[in-house]
Protein backbone atom coordinates (compact mmCIF):
# COMPACT_ATOMS: atom_id res chain seq x y z
CA UNK A 1 0.00 0.00 0.00
CA UNK A 2 1.37 3.44 -0.88
CA UNK A 3 1.93 5.69 2.12
CA UNK A 4 -1.02 8.08 2.18
CA UNK A 5 -1.13 11.18 4.33
CA UNK A 6 -2.27 10.17 7.79
CA UNK A 7 -4.99 12.12 9.58
CA UNK A 8 -3.41 14.54 12.07
CA UNK A 9 -6.38 14.52 14.37
CA UNK A 10 -8.39 11.46 13.44
CA UNK A 11 -12.14 11.90 13.46
CA UNK A 12 -13.44 9.93 16.43
CA UNK A 13 -16.65 9.03 14.60
CA UNK A 14 -14.82 7.64 11.57
CA UNK A 15 -12.45 5.59 13.72
CA UNK A 16 -15.36 4.25 15.78
CA UNK A 17 -17.38 3.50 12.64
CA UNK A 18 -14.60 1.36 11.19
CA UNK A 19 -13.84 -0.41 14.47
CA UNK A 20 -17.53 -1.04 15.17
CA UNK A 21 -18.18 -2.46 11.72
CA UNK A 22 -15.29 -4.89 12.16
CA UNK A 23 -16.43 -5.73 15.67
CA UNK A 24 -19.78 -6.91 14.35
CA UNK A 25 -18.22 -9.13 11.69
CA UNK A 26 -17.61 -12.70 12.67
CA UNK A 27 -14.90 -13.06 10.01
CA UNK A 28 -12.24 -10.81 8.44
CA UNK A 29 -13.85 -8.29 6.12
CA UNK A 30 -12.92 -7.54 2.52
CA UNK A 31 -11.52 -4.02 2.21
CA UNK A 32 -14.08 -2.76 -0.28
CA UNK A 33 -16.94 -4.07 1.84
CA UNK A 34 -15.59 -2.23 4.85
CA UNK A 35 -15.24 0.95 2.79
CA UNK A 36 -18.85 0.71 1.64
CA UNK A 37 -20.10 -0.14 5.13
CA UNK A 38 -18.26 2.86 6.57
CA UNK A 39 -19.54 5.07 3.73
CA UNK A 40 -16.13 6.67 3.09
CA UNK A 41 -14.56 7.66 -0.18
CA UNK A 42 -11.47 5.76 -1.25
CA UNK A 43 -8.92 8.43 -0.22
CA UNK A 44 -10.33 8.95 3.26
CA UNK A 45 -10.79 5.23 3.76
CA UNK A 46 -7.17 4.53 2.75
CA UNK A 47 -5.85 7.20 5.09
CA UNK A 48 -7.83 5.90 8.03
CA UNK A 49 -7.04 2.29 7.27
CA UNK A 50 -3.33 3.09 7.20
CA UNK A 51 -3.69 4.94 10.49
CA UNK A 52 -5.50 2.00 12.08
CA UNK A 53 -2.85 -0.40 10.79
CA UNK A 54 -0.01 1.78 12.10
CA UNK A 55 -1.65 1.94 15.51
CA UNK A 56 -2.13 -1.83 15.56
CA UNK A 57 -5.91 -1.63 15.88
CA UNK A 58 -6.53 -3.72 12.77
CA UNK A 59 -4.46 -6.12 10.71
CA UNK A 60 -4.62 -7.38 7.14
CA UNK A 61 -5.02 -11.01 6.27
CA UNK A 62 -4.24 -12.21 2.77
CA UNK A 63 -6.77 -14.79 1.71
CA UNK A 64 -6.39 -17.44 -1.03
CA UNK A 65 -8.90 -15.59 -3.26
CA UNK A 66 -6.44 -12.70 -3.55
CA UNK A 67 -8.55 -10.21 -1.56
CA UNK A 68 -7.07 -8.35 1.34
CA UNK A 69 -9.23 -8.79 4.42
CA UNK A 70 -9.26 -6.62 7.48
CA UNK A 71 -9.61 -7.96 10.99
CA UNK A 72 -9.83 -6.23 14.35
CA UNK A 73 -6.88 -6.94 16.66
CA UNK A 74 -7.09 -7.40 20.43
CA UNK A 75 -5.86 -3.81 20.74
CA UNK A 76 -8.66 -2.72 18.40
CA UNK A 77 -11.27 -4.45 20.55
CA UNK A 78 -9.85 -2.80 23.62
CA UNK A 79 -9.72 0.61 21.94
CA UNK A 80 -13.37 0.44 20.89
CA UNK A 81 -14.46 -0.71 24.38
CA UNK A 82 -12.50 2.15 25.97
CA UNK A 83 -14.09 4.73 23.68
CA UNK A 84 -17.55 3.41 24.51
CA UNK A 85 -16.80 3.34 28.22
CA UNK A 86 -15.65 6.94 28.21
CA UNK A 87 -18.88 8.05 26.58
CA UNK A 88 -20.77 5.84 29.03
CA UNK A 89 -19.15 7.72 31.89
CA UNK A 90 -20.73 10.91 30.59
CA UNK A 91 -24.15 9.30 30.24
CA UNK A 92 -24.19 7.18 33.38
CA UNK A 93 -23.03 9.93 35.70
CA UNK A 94 -25.44 12.45 34.23
CA UNK A 95 -27.80 12.52 37.18
CA UNK A 96 -24.96 13.28 39.56
CA UNK A 97 -25.63 10.19 41.69
CA UNK B 1 -38.54 -15.25 45.53
CA UNK B 2 -37.39 -17.50 48.35
CA UNK B 3 -39.99 -19.81 49.79
CA UNK B 4 -40.15 -18.04 53.17
CA UNK B 5 -40.47 -14.61 51.66
CA UNK B 6 -43.01 -15.78 49.13
CA UNK B 7 -45.11 -17.07 52.00
CA UNK B 8 -44.67 -13.83 53.93
CA UNK B 9 -45.75 -11.75 50.93
CA UNK B 10 -48.68 -13.99 50.04
CA UNK B 11 -49.82 -14.26 53.67
CA UNK B 12 -49.71 -10.48 54.02
CA UNK B 13 -51.89 -10.06 50.94
CA UNK B 14 -54.36 -12.77 52.01
CA UNK B 15 -54.62 -11.45 55.58
CA UNK B 16 -55.20 -7.93 54.26
CA UNK B 17 -57.93 -9.23 51.93
CA UNK B 18 -59.57 -11.23 54.74
CA UNK B 19 -59.41 -8.36 57.24
CA UNK B 20 -60.77 -5.92 54.69
CA UNK B 21 -63.65 -8.28 53.88
CA UNK B 22 -64.35 -8.92 57.57
CA UNK B 23 -64.43 -5.22 58.26
CA UNK B 24 -67.20 -4.74 55.72
CA UNK B 25 -69.19 -7.86 56.68
CA UNK B 26 -69.32 -7.09 60.40
CA UNK B 27 -72.02 -4.63 61.52
CA UNK B 28 -69.55 -1.86 62.24
CA UNK B 29 -70.15 1.87 61.74
CA UNK B 30 -69.11 3.25 58.35
CA UNK B 31 -66.77 5.65 60.11
CA UNK B 32 -64.75 2.65 61.30
CA UNK B 33 -65.06 0.60 58.12
CA UNK B 34 -63.80 3.20 55.66
CA UNK B 35 -60.60 4.40 57.41
CA UNK B 36 -60.04 0.86 58.72
CA UNK B 37 -59.99 -0.50 55.20
CA UNK B 38 -57.59 2.25 54.13
CA UNK B 39 -55.26 1.50 57.03
CA UNK B 40 -55.27 -2.25 56.33
CA UNK B 41 -54.47 -1.61 52.69
CA UNK B 42 -51.68 0.79 53.53
CA UNK B 43 -50.22 -1.56 56.15
CA UNK B 44 -50.26 -4.48 53.68
CA UNK B 45 -48.53 -2.36 51.07
CA UNK B 46 -45.90 -1.14 53.53
CA UNK B 47 -45.17 -4.73 54.60
CA UNK B 48 -44.89 -5.82 50.93
CA UNK B 49 -42.52 -3.01 49.95
CA UNK B 50 -40.40 -3.58 53.07
CA UNK B 51 -39.71 -7.28 52.44
CA UNK B 52 -36.22 -7.85 51.05
CA UNK B 53 -36.35 -10.87 48.79
CA UNK B 54 -33.08 -12.76 48.23
CA UNK B 55 -32.54 -13.51 44.55
CA UNK B 56 -29.31 -15.48 44.58
CA UNK B 57 -25.60 -15.53 45.29
CA UNK B 58 -22.94 -14.68 42.72
CA UNK B 59 -19.23 -15.37 43.05
CA UNK B 60 -18.22 -11.76 42.50
CA UNK B 61 -18.08 -8.46 44.35
CA UNK B 62 -21.43 -6.76 45.04
CA UNK B 63 -20.78 -4.07 42.42
CA UNK B 64 -19.78 -6.65 39.77
CA UNK B 65 -22.89 -8.72 40.58
CA UNK B 66 -25.17 -5.69 40.25
CA UNK B 67 -23.44 -4.55 37.03
CA UNK B 68 -23.96 -8.02 35.55
CA UNK B 69 -27.64 -8.02 36.56
CA UNK B 70 -28.10 -4.47 35.19
CA UNK B 71 -26.72 -5.54 31.82
CA UNK B 72 -28.90 -8.65 31.78
CA UNK B 73 -32.06 -6.70 32.59
CA UNK B 74 -31.25 -3.99 30.05
CA UNK B 75 -30.82 -6.70 27.43
CA UNK B 76 -34.33 -7.86 28.37
CA UNK B 77 -35.60 -4.31 27.62
CA UNK B 78 -36.09 -3.16 31.20
CA UNK B 79 -35.29 0.41 32.20
CA UNK B 80 -32.48 0.21 34.74
CA UNK B 81 -31.14 3.13 36.78
CA UNK B 82 -27.77 2.51 38.43
CA UNK B 83 -26.54 4.16 41.58
CA UNK B 84 -23.56 3.11 43.68
CA UNK B 85 -24.53 -0.14 45.38
CA UNK B 86 -28.07 -0.33 44.03
CA UNK B 87 -30.23 -0.70 40.96
CA UNK B 88 -33.75 0.52 40.32
CA UNK B 89 -35.66 -1.35 37.63
CA UNK B 90 -38.98 -0.15 36.25
CA UNK B 91 -41.54 -2.90 35.66
CA UNK B 92 -44.56 -1.60 33.82
CA UNK B 93 -46.14 1.74 34.58
CA UNK B 94 -46.28 1.67 38.37
CA UNK B 95 -43.98 -0.98 39.82
CA UNK B 96 -40.28 -0.60 40.64
CA UNK B 97 -37.82 -3.25 41.79
CA UNK B 98 -34.95 -2.01 43.96
CA UNK B 99 -31.90 -4.29 44.03
CA UNK B 100 -28.91 -4.26 46.29
CA UNK B 101 -26.08 -6.70 47.04
CA UNK B 102 -24.17 -7.50 50.20
CA UNK B 103 -21.05 -9.55 50.91
CA UNK B 104 -21.69 -13.17 51.77
CA UNK B 105 -19.47 -16.20 52.48
CA UNK B 106 -19.66 -17.35 48.83
CA UNK B 107 -19.44 -13.95 47.16
CA UNK B 108 -22.36 -11.51 47.10
CA UNK B 109 -26.00 -12.01 47.83
CA UNK B 110 -28.31 -10.09 45.50
CA UNK B 111 -31.63 -9.02 47.00
CA UNK B 112 -34.52 -6.93 45.86
CA UNK B 113 -37.67 -5.38 47.14
CA UNK B 114 -40.74 -4.18 45.32
CA UNK B 115 -41.75 -0.55 45.44
CA UNK B 116 -44.26 1.72 43.75
CA UNK B 117 -43.26 4.83 41.88
CA UNK B 118 -44.89 8.14 42.97
CA UNK B 119 -47.71 7.65 40.44
CA UNK B 120 -48.29 4.17 41.85
CA UNK B 121 -48.42 5.41 45.45
CA UNK B 122 -50.70 8.33 44.55
CA UNK B 123 -52.92 6.02 42.48
CA UNK B 124 -53.11 3.44 45.25
CA UNK B 125 -54.04 5.99 47.91
CA UNK B 126 -56.56 7.64 45.59
CA UNK B 127 -58.12 4.27 44.84
CA UNK B 128 -58.35 3.47 48.53
CA UNK B 129 -59.83 6.89 49.23
CA UNK B 130 -62.41 6.75 46.45
CA UNK B 131 -63.37 3.09 46.12
CA UNK B 132 -64.05 2.32 49.72
CA UNK B 133 -65.72 -1.00 48.96
CA UNK B 134 -62.71 -2.42 47.14
CA UNK B 135 -61.30 -5.46 48.87
CA UNK B 136 -58.12 -3.89 50.06
CA UNK B 137 -55.85 -6.90 49.80
CA UNK B 138 -56.67 -7.78 46.19
CA UNK B 139 -54.16 -5.34 44.65
CA UNK B 140 -51.54 -6.70 47.07
CA UNK B 141 -52.29 -10.24 45.85
CA UNK B 142 -51.96 -9.06 42.24
CA UNK B 143 -48.62 -7.48 43.11
CA UNK B 144 -47.34 -10.72 44.66
CA UNK B 145 -48.47 -12.67 41.58
CA UNK B 146 -46.67 -10.17 39.32
CA UNK B 147 -43.47 -10.42 41.36
CA UNK B 148 -43.57 -14.21 41.34
CA UNK B 149 -44.06 -14.30 37.55
CA UNK B 150 -41.18 -11.87 37.02
CA UNK B 151 -38.91 -13.82 39.28
CA UNK B 152 -39.55 -17.10 37.49
CA UNK B 153 -39.35 -15.63 33.97
CA UNK B 154 -36.64 -13.01 34.22
CA UNK B 155 -34.84 -12.68 37.53
CA UNK B 156 -33.99 -16.28 38.44
CA UNK B 157 -32.62 -17.17 34.98
CA UNK B 158 -30.37 -14.09 35.21
CA UNK B 159 -28.40 -15.57 38.13
CA UNK B 160 -26.12 -18.48 37.09
CA UNK B 161 -26.90 -21.66 39.07
CA UNK B 162 -23.31 -21.99 40.27
CA UNK B 163 -23.04 -18.27 40.96
CA UNK B 164 -20.07 -17.86 38.61
CA UNK B 165 -20.53 -14.87 36.31
CA UNK B 166 -19.64 -15.67 32.69
CA UNK B 167 -16.39 -14.16 31.44
CA UNK B 168 -17.09 -12.04 28.38
CA UNK B 169 -14.81 -12.26 25.36
CA UNK B 170 -13.24 -8.98 24.17
CA UNK B 171 -15.84 -8.42 21.40
CA UNK B 172 -18.70 -9.29 23.77
CA UNK B 173 -17.36 -6.93 26.44
CA UNK B 174 -17.24 -4.10 23.88
CA UNK B 175 -20.78 -4.86 22.65
CA UNK B 176 -22.05 -5.09 26.25
CA UNK B 177 -20.55 -1.68 27.10
CA UNK B 178 -22.23 -0.19 24.02
CA UNK B 179 -25.59 -1.80 24.83
CA UNK B 180 -25.45 -0.48 28.42
CA UNK B 181 -24.66 3.05 27.24
CA UNK B 182 -27.47 3.04 24.70
CA UNK B 183 -29.95 1.61 27.23
CA UNK B 184 -29.06 4.27 29.80
CA UNK B 185 -29.36 6.99 27.14
CA UNK B 186 -32.76 5.59 26.19
CA UNK B 187 -33.90 5.72 29.83
CA UNK B 188 -32.89 9.37 30.14
CA UNK B 189 -34.48 10.28 26.78
CA UNK B 190 -37.70 8.42 27.59
CA UNK B 191 -37.97 10.06 31.01
CA UNK B 192 -37.38 13.47 29.44
CA UNK B 193 -40.13 12.75 26.91
CA UNK B 194 -42.54 11.62 29.63
CA UNK B 195 -41.76 14.68 31.77
CA UNK B 196 -42.24 17.05 28.80
CA UNK B 197 -45.50 15.33 27.88
CA UNK B 198 -46.80 15.61 31.47
CA UNK B 199 -45.86 19.27 31.52
CA UNK B 200 -47.52 19.85 28.12
CA UNK B 201 -50.84 18.36 29.19
CA UNK B 202 -50.73 20.21 32.51
CA UNK B 203 -50.22 23.50 30.68
CA UNK B 204 -53.09 22.73 28.33
CA UNK B 205 -55.24 21.88 31.35
CA UNK B 206 -54.35 25.18 33.01
CA UNK B 207 -55.16 26.96 29.74
CA UNK B 208 -58.59 25.34 29.67
CA UNK B 209 -59.16 26.33 33.31
CA UNK B 210 -58.21 29.94 32.55
CA UNK B 211 -60.72 29.91 29.68
CA UNK B 212 -63.46 28.49 31.90
CA UNK B 213 -62.66 31.00 34.63
CA UNK B 214 -62.85 33.89 32.16
CA UNK B 215 -66.26 32.65 30.96
CA UNK B 216 -67.59 32.19 34.51
CA UNK B 217 -66.40 35.65 35.64
CA UNK B 218 -68.04 37.19 32.57
CA UNK B 219 -71.25 35.30 33.29
CA UNK B 220 -71.45 36.37 36.92
CA UNK B 221 -70.46 39.95 36.15
CA UNK B 222 -73.13 40.03 33.46
CA UNK B 223 -75.74 38.63 35.85
CA UNK B 224 -74.91 41.24 38.47
CA UNK B 225 -74.82 44.18 36.10
CA UNK B 226 -77.58 43.44 33.60
CA UNK B 227 -81.12 44.57 34.44
CA UNK B 228 -84.17 42.32 34.36
CA UNK B 229 -86.08 40.19 36.88
CA UNK B 230 -85.59 36.74 35.26
CA UNK B 231 -82.10 35.50 36.20
CA UNK B 232 -82.42 32.29 34.16
CA UNK B 233 -83.29 34.16 31.00
CA UNK B 234 -80.38 36.57 31.54
CA UNK B 235 -78.02 33.65 32.16
CA UNK B 236 -79.25 31.94 28.98
CA UNK B 237 -78.61 35.12 27.02
CA UNK B 238 -75.17 35.56 28.55
CA UNK B 239 -74.06 31.94 28.12
CA UNK B 240 -73.04 32.06 24.42
CA UNK B 241 -70.87 35.20 24.78
CA UNK B 242 -69.37 33.75 28.00
CA UNK B 243 -68.51 30.53 26.17
CA UNK B 244 -67.11 32.52 23.25
CA UNK B 245 -65.01 34.62 25.61
CA UNK B 246 -63.71 31.47 27.37
CA UNK B 247 -62.80 29.89 24.04
CA UNK B 248 -61.31 33.19 22.85
CA UNK B 249 -59.05 33.34 25.90
CA UNK B 250 -58.13 29.63 25.97
CA UNK B 251 -57.51 29.14 22.24
CA UNK B 252 -54.59 31.60 21.78
CA UNK B 253 -53.08 30.49 25.08
CA UNK B 254 -53.37 26.87 23.95
CA UNK B 255 -51.78 27.73 20.62
CA UNK B 256 -48.96 29.49 22.41
CA UNK B 257 -48.35 26.49 24.68
CA UNK B 258 -48.53 24.15 21.71
CA UNK B 259 -46.03 26.22 19.72
CA UNK B 260 -43.63 26.44 22.65
CA UNK B 261 -43.74 22.87 23.92
CA UNK B 262 -44.57 20.66 20.91
CA UNK B 263 -41.16 20.97 19.20
CA UNK B 264 -39.40 19.91 22.42
CA UNK B 265 -41.90 17.11 22.87
CA UNK B 266 -41.37 15.87 19.31
CA UNK B 267 -37.60 16.09 19.60
CA UNK B 268 -37.42 14.11 22.84
CA UNK B 269 -39.81 11.51 21.41
CA UNK B 270 -37.65 11.11 18.29
CA UNK B 271 -34.58 10.60 20.45
CA UNK B 272 -36.34 8.07 22.67
CA UNK B 273 -37.54 6.16 19.60
CA UNK B 274 -34.11 6.21 17.91
CA UNK B 275 -32.46 4.84 21.03
CA UNK B 276 -35.28 2.35 21.58
CA UNK B 277 -34.70 1.02 18.07
CA UNK B 278 -30.95 0.74 18.74
CA UNK B 279 -31.47 -1.41 21.84
CA UNK B 280 -34.33 -3.48 20.45
CA UNK B 281 -33.29 -7.11 21.01
CA UNK B 282 -34.53 -7.95 17.48
CA UNK B 283 -32.01 -5.64 15.79
CA UNK B 284 -29.34 -5.00 18.44
CA UNK B 285 -27.32 -8.04 17.37
CA UNK B 286 -27.18 -7.02 13.70
CA UNK B 287 -24.34 -4.93 12.23
CA UNK B 288 -24.92 -1.17 12.19
CA UNK B 289 -26.47 0.30 9.00
CA UNK B 290 -23.99 1.52 6.32
CA UNK B 291 -22.40 4.85 7.07
CA UNK B 292 -23.61 4.94 10.65
CA UNK B 293 -22.42 3.47 13.90
CA UNK B 294 -24.11 2.92 17.20
CA UNK B 295 -21.13 4.64 18.78
CA UNK B 296 -22.07 7.82 16.91
CA UNK B 297 -25.60 7.50 18.19
CA UNK B 298 -24.32 7.06 21.75
CA UNK B 299 -21.92 10.00 21.42
CA UNK B 300 -24.66 12.24 19.96
CA UNK B 301 -27.08 11.10 22.66
CA UNK B 302 -24.53 11.94 25.35
CA UNK B 303 -24.56 15.55 24.11
CA UNK B 304 -28.35 15.67 24.58
CA UNK B 305 -28.16 14.60 28.22
CA UNK B 306 -28.16 18.11 29.76
CA UNK B 307 -31.27 18.95 27.71
CA UNK B 308 -33.01 15.81 28.92
CA UNK B 309 -32.19 16.57 32.54
CA UNK B 310 -33.40 20.12 32.00
CA UNK B 311 -36.67 18.78 30.55
CA UNK B 312 -37.24 16.78 33.70
CA UNK B 313 -36.48 19.82 35.86
CA UNK B 314 -38.68 22.08 33.73
CA UNK B 315 -41.60 19.72 34.15
CA UNK B 316 -41.40 20.69 37.84
CA UNK B 317 -44.13 19.23 39.99
CA UNK B 318 -45.78 17.65 36.92
CA UNK B 319 -42.94 15.15 36.95
CA UNK B 320 -43.46 14.46 40.66
CA UNK B 321 -46.99 13.05 40.79
CA UNK B 322 -46.84 12.37 44.53
CA UNK B 323 -45.96 15.97 45.42
CA UNK B 324 -48.26 17.26 42.69
CA UNK B 325 -51.23 15.35 44.19
CA UNK B 326 -50.34 16.63 47.66
CA UNK B 327 -50.19 20.20 46.39
CA UNK B 328 -53.65 19.91 44.80
CA UNK B 329 -55.01 18.30 47.97
CA UNK B 330 -53.73 21.19 50.10
CA UNK B 331 -55.02 23.73 47.57
CA UNK B 332 -58.40 22.01 47.86
CA UNK B 333 -58.28 22.45 51.66
CA UNK B 334 -57.37 26.09 51.20
CA UNK B 335 -60.41 26.71 48.97
CA UNK B 336 -62.57 24.73 51.39
CA UNK B 337 -61.48 26.99 54.27
CA UNK B 338 -62.44 30.07 52.24
CA UNK B 339 -65.86 28.56 51.49
CA UNK B 340 -66.36 27.64 55.17
CA UNK B 341 -65.33 31.16 56.22
CA UNK B 342 -67.75 32.70 53.73
CA UNK B 343 -70.52 30.40 54.95
CA UNK B 344 -69.98 31.23 58.63
CA UNK B 345 -69.25 34.94 58.32
CA UNK B 346 -72.79 35.96 59.25
CA UNK B 347 -73.42 33.66 62.19
CA UNK B 348 -69.95 33.16 63.65
CA UNK B 349 -67.50 35.89 62.59
CA UNK B 350 -64.69 34.59 64.82
CA UNK B 351 -64.84 31.10 63.26
CA UNK B 352 -65.03 32.72 59.80
CA UNK B 353 -62.00 34.87 60.56
CA UNK B 354 -60.15 31.75 61.75
CA UNK B 355 -61.01 29.94 58.52
CA UNK B 356 -59.87 32.91 56.39
CA UNK B 357 -56.65 33.22 58.41
CA UNK B 358 -56.03 29.45 58.10
CA UNK B 359 -56.61 29.62 54.37
CA UNK B 360 -54.25 32.60 54.02
CA UNK B 361 -51.58 30.89 56.11
CA UNK B 362 -51.92 27.69 54.08
CA UNK B 363 -51.70 29.68 50.86
CA UNK B 364 -48.60 31.56 52.00
CA UNK B 365 -47.05 28.33 53.26
CA UNK B 366 -47.70 26.58 49.95
CA UNK B 367 -46.31 29.52 47.99
CA UNK B 368 -43.13 29.70 50.08
CA UNK B 369 -42.70 25.92 49.93
CA UNK B 370 -43.18 25.77 46.13
CA UNK B 371 -40.72 28.66 45.61
CA UNK B 372 -38.14 26.97 47.80
CA UNK B 373 -38.70 23.64 46.06
CA UNK B 374 -38.27 25.26 42.65
CA UNK B 375 -35.12 27.09 43.81
CA UNK B 376 -33.59 23.88 45.18
CA UNK B 377 -34.40 22.15 41.89
CA UNK B 378 -32.75 24.96 39.90
CA UNK B 379 -29.65 24.91 42.10
CA UNK B 380 -29.36 21.15 41.85
CA UNK B 381 -29.78 21.36 38.05
CA UNK B 382 -27.03 24.01 37.82
CA UNK B 383 -24.70 21.87 39.91
CA UNK B 384 -25.43 18.80 37.79
CA UNK B 385 -24.91 20.74 34.58
CA UNK B 386 -21.58 22.14 35.78
CA UNK B 387 -20.44 18.67 36.85
CA UNK B 388 -21.62 17.20 33.55
CA UNK B 389 -19.76 19.85 31.51
CA UNK B 390 -16.61 19.20 33.47
CA UNK B 391 -16.93 15.45 32.97
CA UNK B 392 -17.69 15.88 29.27
CA UNK B 393 -14.63 18.09 28.74
CA UNK B 394 -12.51 15.65 30.72
CA UNK B 395 -13.68 12.71 28.62
CA UNK B 396 -13.12 14.63 25.38
CA UNK B 397 -9.55 15.45 26.44
CA UNK B 398 -8.98 11.82 27.43
CA UNK B 399 -10.25 10.53 24.08
CA UNK B 400 -8.18 13.00 22.07
CA UNK B 401 -5.06 12.13 24.08
CA UNK B 402 -5.76 8.43 23.71
CA UNK B 403 -6.14 8.62 19.93
CA UNK B 404 -3.01 10.78 19.66
CA UNK B 405 -0.85 8.57 21.86
CA UNK B 406 -2.04 5.17 20.65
Amino acid sequence: MADPELPERPDLYVVARLLERLLWEARPMVKTRLQVAANLNYDVFTRYLTWLLRKGLVSIENSPDGHERIVLTAKGHDAYRRLVQWINEVVHGAEGK
Amino acid sequence: MSRGNLWSATTTAIVATALGGLLWVLPLPLLLQSPGSLLISLAALIVLVSLRLPLGVVRATPSAGLAYLAHHLRSASFRVAEEPGKLTVRVGALLLLRFDARDSADGSEIRYRADLDPVGWAGWLLLMGLVILLLTGVPALLMVARLRGLEMRVLRPAIPADGVLPQLSAPDAARAALADGLAESHRLAAEAYEATRASYWDLLGITALVGILAGVVFLFAGLLLSPGPDAIQRATTLLPPAAALGAGVAAPLGMFVRRRVRPRLRESRVWAERLRAAIDPKTAGAPPPPGRSRFELLAEASRQVPGWLEARRRAGLSAEPGLFSLLWLLLGYEVELVVVGWWRVGEDPIAAAGAFAGSALLGIGLYVWSRRWARRQREAASRHLAAWNERFEGVRTQIEAYLRDL
